[in-house]
């Protein structure tokens, strides 16, 4: 539960519909869903389930066409475009598949590049970014290229990126996607410590290895909630 | 080939709107350059219309410190002495009247010392040029006729030659008629008439005068002699006439030019200019092709791979690309030629520059052999960067589908030829600039007078009908009072020349109680006026009085000067009541009374030259101009003018009727004509130097969608990623604006002296033009700005 007694998130009936031309699609169909601050939680299910598409409502790229996101127990799902910016940029935390650093920028700039959208000062910047590499063990790479790290490497750079705004919640979308299974697995580990040290995670994976490391997976087919297993019945 | 060539023609047909852009782009660039090059060609480097025309070269008395000069016929008679030159020929420009042949006309005439014809190896239609015998003093009037004249005055007679035309009242032979190939001297408007120097009385007289030095000079070089040789007996020619002469040719030396440079030297550095102004406009024509095609060689790297690996070697595949780009250039020059067409006519219309040969100059097999040349060179210049590197591209990594899209060599590649023409635009802009200053700079230079409501005439009296002074001054009477009574007209006036009309005349004199030095140079601009004169022109009295009916012929001889030439030969003194002697009409000293405002004579940009006025009966002359003060509009009373005069003598052809604010534009004419296209190229290459940056930053935005999404979903706001795409502009723009003000700063050096008013490094001027480019590189990374802050986050969660 969040400070204010409310669940962290909460989708009461979310819908997703995709139109083109004479066609609608619908990737979400009525989602109910509650996660706590400090749980850990995977989303699971097969490829176009609405796995991402979920992921995208939660971490305020999209919107949903009908159905309430109350994030922190604050209404979301309706706000204009800048303030979901401002909310994606120190309320949530993304870690992607594909890494997504940028390229020009080295290791500490890219790490640095959402606080930077939030005004901070120079010197708050720099000490929050040494933290968090720090924290992954990333922090003797600060001025290399992200061309010149291993994918795991680059993986933990964009958890440091994600974590350093300390957000309410971390979202990952398959974030062993792209990583050999050694890399995945000390990706995996990386969220295991951080959960461990009281963040509030919700991972899409497909891999039922990685479902296992969250509290609680939810199992998305056609768009819906099919099933939800606790640590326990995950573990079994 | 053949297949490269079928392969680059359906490409272009399969991508119309790149097609079209490419060709508009590269048209207007080859046209523009096909049209200057064109007027360049005909005027400063295509032969002139003479037989062996690189041997004719013009002979130029000329006062130490001055760039041109002319001699006296004494002078010419003495230069024919020289063995380096053969066929010396003084000649002068002026008018005569044609009657007898329909109504009286004033043909535009060219008065010769000798077989002008012969010196230019120019043969004529009908007849013989002019013998020794024709031009001697006293000799039976003859004349050479022009084919146009023969044609419309003589009705095309064959038995012409023989027969006599009435001219300036007296009887002439015609002896010759000259082909149209022909005129001489080159200028705007052709010459109906040559005659014998001494045709006229004041011809004749100034043609016996050592110190008239009125007539241009040229000459053939003999065989097997040498400009520099023939440089070196004139010049030597010139010191010993010097030494003789030294009244009239102590200040004075010979010179030699070859007669072509002497023609279009005026000219030659404002079409250098030009030329170099519309190469750089087809330079950023070329950089934006070549962005257009690293930019689509992105999105045929697949195409080019499965080439590769289909095993076209590298060199093949340059080929192939660069026979796509000379098709697209042959294109575009096609296109640029019928545009030159237009613009030729365009440019030559707008141009009311005494260019010579500006009106002769068409778009013919040379200059067509230039613009396919220009193509082809073209074609190859934006074709090569783009083709080595598309040529370069990893075919098993593009095919693989593993490369990212954007390609870093090709951004930097892109990222400086953008910047190279902001560099160049900078550097066109800061030209036109200086040259726009330059023409506000005149347009508001005082004159001297008020040209507004005014209305002139100038009015030629032939020798038959009016032999001697008393006739001249009664005719001169007669016409002031006709005008005077015209409707409409506040004042009327006359002078022997009017300022800024081309006309001028200089006049030596010698202030009384002071010792002459010959190697002195006392020479004023010179006008015999009406007692209205200054009123009429609005020239202000400074000191003394103005003209009276009272200062006529039987009164003392009087003056009035300017300021400068009061403060140049009496300084610290009261130029009134002091004595002067002129040399023209020996009619002793005459008293300064009084001190009238400087005029400009001939140039807006020169300086202030010392002047001196004469009443007309006291020194008249058998031409003289006409101006008249109107209360309203001066163009409606033009008719009622021109019917005055033939209402006086329907004998005496009216002459040309304009207003004094058309002369005074006339003077900016040049620098308006460079200002104007020098603008125009600034403002094309602008134009493309926007749209190239457009084009890069559309591209990048493009290219770096992911990126913009990432941060997007990272929390940045659309301001950010404005100020994002803002930012690399404004870097492309600093870089070529860098880049440019050095450039600037070194070239327009070369501008000084056409600028009038304003320094070649003027801090305003490149201020303004900086910040008018950083508007355009502004305005020009709004839509691709406003794009980027529209790329979907989502493009973050989807993998590569």
């Amino acid at each position: 539960m969040a400070e204010n007694g409310q669940p962290l998130i909460k989708l009461d009936g979310v819908t997703k519909v995709f139109f083109t031309d004479e066609v609608e699609t619908h990737a979400l169909s009525g989602i109910h869903l509650q996660i706590d601050k400090g749980e850990y939680v995977s989303i699971a299910g097969p490829s176009g389930c609405g796995k991402s598409t979920l992921l995208s409502i939660l971490g305020l790229l999209d919107s949903p066409t009908e159905g309430q996101y109350f994030l922190n127990g604050r209404p979301v799902a309706e706000l204009p475009a800048s303030e979901r910016a401002r909310v994606r940029n120190r309320e949530i935390g993304f870690i992607f598949q594909s890494f997504n650093l940028i390229g020009d920028l080295t290791v500490f700039e890219n790490v640095e590049l959402p606080l930077t959208y939030r005004g901070m000062k120079s010197a708050e910047r720099r000490q929050r970014v040494e933290a968090a590499l720090e924290r992954v063990g990333m922090a003797h790479r600060a001025k290399h290229l992200p061309s010149q790290l291993s994918g795991g490497q680059q993986q933990r750079v964009a958890v440091a990126r994600a974590v350093a705004g300390e957000p309410l919640i971390l979202l990952a979308d398959e974030p062993t996607g792209n990583l050999d299974s050694r890399s995945g697995e000390a990706v995996m580990d990386l969220l295991r410590e951080l959960h461990r040290g009281g963040a509030t995670i919700c991972m899409v994976t497909h891999d039922p290895r990685y479902a296992r490391h969250a509290d609680r997976s939810i199992h998305v087919f056609d768009g819906r909630v099919v099933e939800e297993q606790t640590e326990m019945a995950v573990t079994e | 080939m053949i297949t490269d060539l079928r392969q680059a023609f359906r490409l272009l047909l399969t991508a119309p709107g790149f097609t079209s852009l490419v060709v508009a782009v590269l048209a207007i660039g080859i046209g523009a350059t096909t049209v200057i090059f064109s007027i360049v060609d005909g005027v400063l480097l295509r032969p002139l219309p003479f037989a062996d025309a690189e041997r004719l070269i013009a002979i130029q008395s000329v006062t130490r410190g001055d760039d041109d000069g002319t001699a006296s016929v004494p002078d010419v008679i003495d230069l024919k002495a020289a063995r380096t030159v053969q066929d010396v020929v003084g000649y002068t420009g002026g008018s005569v009247i044609l009657t007898g042949r329909g109504e009286a006309a004033t043909l535009l005439t060219t008065f010769v010392t000798g077989d002008l014809m012969a010196t230019l190896g120019a043969p004529l239609l009908r007849g013989r040029s002019f013998a020794d015998a024709d031009v001697r003093p006293g000799a039976a009037p003859t004349a050479v006729i022009a084919e146009h004249l023969w044609r419309e005055r003589f009705g095309a007679d064959a038995a012409v030659v023989g027969g006599t035309a009435t001219i300036e009242g007296q009887a002439c032979t015609i002896i010759g008629v000259a082909p149209e190939t022909f005129d001489f001297p080159i200028q705007s408007k052709r010459v109906d008439v040559w005659l014998p120097i001494a045709t006229t009385q004041i011809g004749a007289q100034l043609a016996s005068q050592r110190g008239a030095h009125f007539v241009h000079t040229i000459a053939r070089l003999a065989p097997g002699a040498s400009a520099e040789q023939a440089a070196a007996e004139l010049g030597a020619i010139g010191e010993r006439l010097a030494r003789e002469f030294p009244k009239s040719n102590a200040a004075r030396l010979v010179r030699v030019v070859p007669l072509q440079e002497r023609i279009v030297r005026q000219h030659r550095l404002a079409l250098t200019v030009l030329l170099g102004a519309v190469g750089a406009v087809l330079l950023i024509a070329c950089a934006n092709v070549a962005n257009l095609l690293l930019t689509r060689g992105v999105g045929r790297r697949r195409e080019l791979a499965i080439r590769a690996a289909l095993g076209a070697g590298r060199g093949r595949i340059v080929r192939q690309l660069l026979v796509e780009s000379v098709v697209l250039s042959a294109i575009a020059g096609a296109v640029g030629v019928l545009l030159s067409l237009w613009g030729l006519a365009a440019v030559v219309a707008a141009s009311p520059v005494d260019i010579p040969r500006l009106h002769d100059v068409r778009i013919d097999r040379g200059v067509l052999a230039f613009a396919a040349l220009l193509s082809a060179a073209t074609g190859i210049a934006f074709g090569m960067i783009p083709a080595f590197q598309a040529s370069r591209l990893d075919a098993g990594e593009t095919l693989k589908g593993t490369t990212i899209a954007a390609d870093p060599r090709g951004v930097r590649t892109r990222q400086i030829l953008v910047a190279s023409e902001v560099a160049i635009s900078l550097l066109l802009l800061a030209g036109a600039g200086l040259l726009g200053r330059t023409l506000l700079n005149l347009q508001r230079v005082d004159v001297g007078f008020a040209a507004e409501r005014t209305l002139a005439m100038e009015i030629s009296l032939p020798d038959t009908r009016y032999p001697n002074d008393p006739a001249r001054i009664a005719f001169y009477r007669r016409t002031i009072d006709a005008l005077r009574s015209i409707p409409g007209v506040r004042s009327a006036a006359a002078g022997s020349t009017l300022p800024l009309t081309g006309n001028d005349m200089g006049i030596g004199f010698r202030v009384e109680g002071r010792p002459v030095r010959d190697e002195d140079h006392t020479n004023a601009a010179y006008h015999a006026v009406s007692p209205d004169y200054f009123s009429t022109m609005g020239i202000r009295l400074v000191r003394g009085r103005a003209f009276t009916a009272r200062d006529d012929e039987q009164a003392p001889p009087v003056l009035v000067v300017s300021e400068t030439l009061a403060r140049t030969y009496f300084p610290g003194e009261d130029a009134i009541g002091k004595r002067v002697t002129i040399g023209y009409h020996n009619s002793g000293p005459r008293e300064v009374i009084g001190v009238v405002a400087d005029v400009k004579e001939s140039e807006l940009s020169e300086k202030a030259q010392p002047e001196m006025y004469a009443p007309f009966p006291q020194t008249p002359w058998p031409f003289f101009s006409v101006v008249v003060r109107t209360e309203r509009d001066p163009a409606a009373r033009a008719a009622a003018l021109r019917a005055a005069i033939v209402r006086l003598d329907p004998e005496q052809p009216p002459g040309d009727v304009q207003t004094l604010t058309h002369y005074v534009r006339l003077a900016t004419a040049q620098p308006r004509f460079t200002a104007t296209l020098a603008s125009a190229f600034a403002a094309i290459a602008t134009l493309l130097a926007g749209l190239g940056i457009y084009g890069v930053l559309a591209y990048g935005v493009a290219q770096r969608r992911r990126e913009i999404g990432i941060r997007l979903a990272l929390g940045a706001q659309p301001g950010d990623v404005r100020r994002l795409v803002m930012t690399q502009a404004a870097a492309l723009g600093a870089a070529g604006l860098g880049a440019g003000l050095a450039g600037a700063l070194l070239l327009t050096r070369a501008l000084s002296s056409l600028l009038f008013g304003v320094t070649a490094s003027d801090p305003t001027t490149f201020g303004a033009v900086s910040l008018l480019l950083m508007a355009v590189v502004v305005a020009a990374a709004y839509l691709p700005a406003r794009r980027a802050t529209r790329v979907d986050p989502m493009i973050a969660l989807r993998a590569d």
